[in-house]
């Protein structure tokens, strides 16, 4: 059996792009001390938006923008709920998927009479490649540029690792943390659109399948740095193309689908404790006086 | 009544009374606002609502029947909480205990009723016990954080139930795959039979009175016996629990599985209760992620996760009913409802907590 052919490289990093822009959303959320279990609807509901606007315009590049805006309107009400109000960011979280799950599907009948939508029109490929493939690659570069080399970046990490310091220098602890959070949404939204537009060429409900939750272990895997994360992604990305290209005799389709959420467990049982968090993590910025 | 009654007094009416309700409130002020957009009078929408779940008996035993899985997820939830656990896995452990459930009742046919009933409600507290335990065990273990293990055990679940249904114990009957029906002996009786003010025929059925009285077998655990304390301290602080020579280790597993095996009980009401008696999945998806809103909105507490069970199972039976009369605005419109006062629940929450504070300053 050939499963290492171009071919599966190529799956393999389609199915990786909405994961690890997923992960490095998450990466930048919590680079600041927020964690964002919403990535999975937000996720969802740039497939949603992406798919909605590219077939209402006929534009699929105005769709992948209407994801990305989706994702960060998503991010928005994260921030309020768990940096302004200072709610636990794993409820936020919790309640924005079950929202997103809801208001995707009841738009997507609403609109279209259907729990599916196929998607009209997909961007101009590159070489067979969808543009975006290169876009996500790019942002991982200027990712890591940005985290590690540039002020603000800088101040970002700071602010998830101690937030009394960050404080204590006149750096707003509550506008770094909506910066992480907004990129991260505006991230997992291009992700989803990414997989709704140009990955599967429809929208249906609850098609994130636990994207988000996939990403957010890259990010743990991949010890909270881009590269890292890029890479864990990948493995999962991996794991999901062998689903469509193998059938092992005696082996049922389910257990090939179960794969990429037994790695993650795996992954998660074996990293953790070699790689630590931000330290602020899940923190809330508490000012005395 | 001294200052510090007073002001306990004032944060339970703040944080556990009108806090819920203003959000409820809102969702509802927000589901109206969407349906006026649909070309729907609001009004006539909500009090169809209400009258399809409170004008007569049968509706509200209808209301009963949708709201009895909700309670069973929402203290799934609730008691990992007590534990400082977030156990976001009830819905892949509501799946493996329903399964779990089902093949006693088709398997164990000759057994007779209670035998076999309570089996199967043993079966499906082990199943969900077990599918629970593992992201407790890899907690303790290796350091996995729980709520996105239990994630991973949802999908997993999924999976696994699919398989097992499609290749060992498919009923083969018609389209949908589901498992064979439950033998008699594991029927739910239903409230009428029980109860006579509920009309005959209807599908409220014991597990409401299960749920109630495995809520207060809970509390008594909790707040009566060394266990329960030792859950609780290593949920309030499990350094000083550790400290306090408490094995935050082996309560942390035992918690998970105990939130598990009420999960796992969930669909007993469907499977056991009047109505197919088979298990079939996609009738059950989503109970488990609502639990957690309605465990919130219960704020953790018994009668808080009564209320709020009863308010989603008013909601979505509602939602059934309503269709008749509004085709045009699609039954989702509760579940954003539903994620809707989840969000501004814990607003409302932080909002309430910062003007209890500052009182508290002024003295």
């Amino acid at each position: 059996m050939d499963i290492f052919t171009i071919s599966t490289l190529l799956a393999t990093i389609r199915m990786a792009v909405p994961i690890s822009l997923a992960a490095l959303g998450g990466l930048f959320s919590e680079s600041t001390g927020v964690i964002n279990i919403a990535l999975e609807g937000i996720i969802l509901m740039g497939a949603f938006a992406g798919t909605i606007i590219t077939n209402a315009t006929g534009s699929p590049l105005l769709g992948i923008i209407m994801a990305v805006v989706a994702g960060t309107g998503m991010a928005l009400i994260h921030a309020i709920a768990s940096v302004t109000f200072k709610a636990n960011h794993i409820i936020s979280g919790v309640a924005l998927n079950l929202f997103a799950t809801g208001v995707t599907f009841f738009l997507a009948l609403v609109l279209t009479g259907g729990s599916q939508v196929s998607v009209e029109s997909t961007l101009p490929k590159f070489l067979g490649i969808s543009p975006i493939i290169f876009v996500t690659i790019a942002i991982f570069f200027l990712s890591g540029f940005f985290l590690y080399r540039t002020r603000l970046g800088l101040r970002m990490r700071a602010t998830g690792e101690h937030m009394a310091a960050v404080d204590s220098v006149g750096i707003s602890v509550t506008k770094m943390r909506y910066l992480g959070v907004l990129i991260s949404g505006a991230l997992a939204g291009l992700g989803g659109g990414y997989l709704a537009i140009e990955q599967a060429n429809f929208f249906t409900k609850g098609m994130s399948a636990g994207r988000g939750f996939i990403g957010l272990a890259s990010m743990i895997f991949g010890k909270w740095t881009p590269w890292g994360a890029a890479g864990a992604a990948s493995l999962f990305g991996f794991s999901q193309a062998l689903q469509f290209r193998i059938s092992i005799p005696f082996v049922p389709d389910e257990f090939l689908q179960m794969l990429p959420y037994l790695i993650t467990i795996f992954v998660l049982v074996g990293a953790v404790g070699r790689a630590t968090p931000p330290a602020e993590d899940g923190n809330h910025f508490l000012k005395e006086g | 009544m001294n200052s510090e009654s007073r002001r306990d007094l004032l944060f339970n009416v703040l944080m556990n009374g009108a806090a819920p309700l203003v959000a409820i409130l809102i969702a509802f002020a927000i589901g109206g606002i969407v349906i006026t957009s649909l070309g729907t009078n609001p009004f006539a929408f909500f009090s169809r609502m209400f009258s399809l779940n409170f004008g007569s008996m049968r509706g509200v035993s209808q209301m009963i029947y949708r709201a009895t899985p909700y309670f069973f997820t929402a203290m799934s939830l609730s008691f990992a909480f007590k534990a400082g656990l977030f156990n976001i896995g009830a819905e892949g452990q509501m799946f493996i205990g329903g399964l779990a459930l089902a093949w006693v009742g088709f398997t164990f046919t000759w057994l007779p009723f209670p035998i076999l009933f309570v089996l199967c409600l043993v079966a499906g507290f082990l199943g969900g016990a077990l599918w629970g335990a593992i992201p407790g065990y890899l907690k303790v273990k290796r350091g996995a954080h729980e709520v996105i293990t239990t994630i991973m055990m949802n999908f997993i679940a999924i999976a696994m139930v699919q398989y097992l249904v499609q290749n060992h114990f498919m009923n083969p009957d018609w389209g949908i795959p589901h498992t064979p029906t439950v033998a008699k002996g594991a029927y739910a009786p239903s409230l009428d039979k029980i109860i006579p003010w509920f009309p005959t025929g209807t599908r409220a059925n014991i597990m409401f009175l299960v749920a109630i009285i495995l809520a207060g077998l809970t509390l008594v655990l909790l707040r009566r016996t060394k266990l329960g304390y030792e859950i609780r301290a290593t949920g309030l602080n499990p350094n000083s629990a550790e400290y306090a020579g408490i094995d935050i280790s082996s309560r942390t597993v035992m918690t998970m599985a105990i939130s598990g095996g009420f999960a796992g009980m969930a669909t007993a009401n469907f499977i056991l209760g009047p109505g197919s008696h088979y298990f079939l999945k996609s009738e059950y998806g989503g109970i488990g992620f609502s639990g957690i809103a309605v465990g919130l909105l219960g704020r953790n507490n018994p009668l808080g996760i009564i209320l709020a069970a009863i308010l989603f199972g008013f909601l979505e039976n509602g939602a059934l009913g309503v269709q008749l009369y509004f085709p045009n605005v699609p039954r989702q419109i509760v579940e954003i409802m539903q994620a809707i006062i989840l969000i501004v629940l814990v607003i409302v929450l932080e909002l309430a907590r910062k003007f209890l504070q500052r009182l508290q300053k002024r003295g």
